[in-house]
């Protein structure tokens, strides 16, 4: 008769099938797989960064409107801007500028900000 | 000394630091691409396309892991998805033949070697054996003696009751047993 401080024989048949089971699995698992240039062509296709992007944007758009504004100003920009450097070149010589002359330097030095950041975030994104 | 996943998580989520993303990929590849070359029946680029989709989502959806489980099982459970949505692609362009790959396709293969042929036998055995079983039946039992989850986790990587993962571990280790039964010891 069984008592219970008898292991049951089913338990023991199961005990067994499973401990060959998991030696069997753990025998037979497949080795570790070398990456060979699978971690790198993953990385390569990631999206482009947030940042990157939002930089690349901000430079386009100032290309983009330094670009239309010397198609829009034409000749006069150019003029504008020689008017600026001259009269940067002569400020020695000129005790004080008039408004007029003062708002072409704005335009001038804002423009070439506009350039300049435009280059900027273009070659920090590159 | 490596860093562990979650400060590698951290830079990426933080810095978008692609490099840390590299060393987490170059971590856990092992473990996703073999994973899923055992779901694909050893088609192993299929897998490996399957495996790079993976991390490109994970890649994606890093943010929302909330460390409830640990890195590799939330990338299994993605890894399955793919395998899911891919399974549902090919169901829908071609019938499934259930051809059973030649043996150079079964994992394993590649490290057959002479003196070991009862080995290497065994081991294409058991990657027949793992191919008739159905899709869940074999994540369910790989995940749970292979990358050694609890049947919990495995419910959560799978994304099905604990019920279902009991179950189908359960059938998965009666058609194991009838399939390989010539190798039960006398």
């Amino acid at each position: 008769m069984k008592t219970s401080m008898q292991p049951n024989p089913e338990d023991n048949f199961a005990a067994d099938e499973e401990r060959r089971l998991q030696e069997l699995f753990r025998d037979n698992a497949a080795d570790y797989i070398a990456d060979a240039g699978f971690s790198a062509q993953v990385v390569g296709r990631l999206p482009v960064p947030r940042r990157r992007r939002r930089t690349l944007l901000l430079g386009a758009a100032l290309l983009l409107g330094s670009a239309v504004a010397g198609l829009l100003g034409g000749q006069e920009l150019v003029v504008t801007l020689a008017d600026g450097c001259r009269l940067f070149m002569d400020w020695s010589v000129r005790p004080l500028p008039g408004a007029a002359s003062l708002l072409t330097i704005g335009s001038a030095a804002l423009l070439l900000v506009s350039l300049g950041i435009a280059w900027w975030s273009c070659a920090r994104a590159a | 000394m490596s860093l562990t996943d979650h400060a590698l998580i951290a830079r990426v989520l933080v810095d978008d630091d692609r490099h840390a993303f590299g060393e987490l990929v170059r971590q856990h590849q092992s473990a996703v691409r073999g994973f899923l070359r055992r779901l694909t029946g050893g088609r192993h680029a299929l897998a490996d396309d399957l495996a790079q989709e993976t991390f490109l989502a994970a890649y994606r959806d890093l943010a929302r892991f909330r460390g409830g489980s640990t890195f590799s099982t939330w990338l299994l459970g993605i890894a399955y998805n793919q395998f899911r949505s891919s399974r549902r692609r090919e169901l829908e362009t071609v019938e499934w033949t259930g051809e059973v790959p030649a043996a150079e396709a079964l994992p394993g293969y590649e490290n057959t070697a002479p003196a070991a042929t009862a080995t290497v036998d065994l081991q294409q055995d058991l990657a027949a054996a793992l191919l008739q079983l159905s899709n869940d039946e074999r994540a369910a039992i790989h995940l749970c003696y292979t990358e050694g989850l609890t049947h919990e986790e495995a419910s959560g990587v799978l994304g099905c009751p604990l019920g279902t993962v009991k179950t189908n571990v359960l059938r998965a280790k009666g058609k194991l047993r009838r399939l390989l039964r010539a190798w039960a010891p006398a």
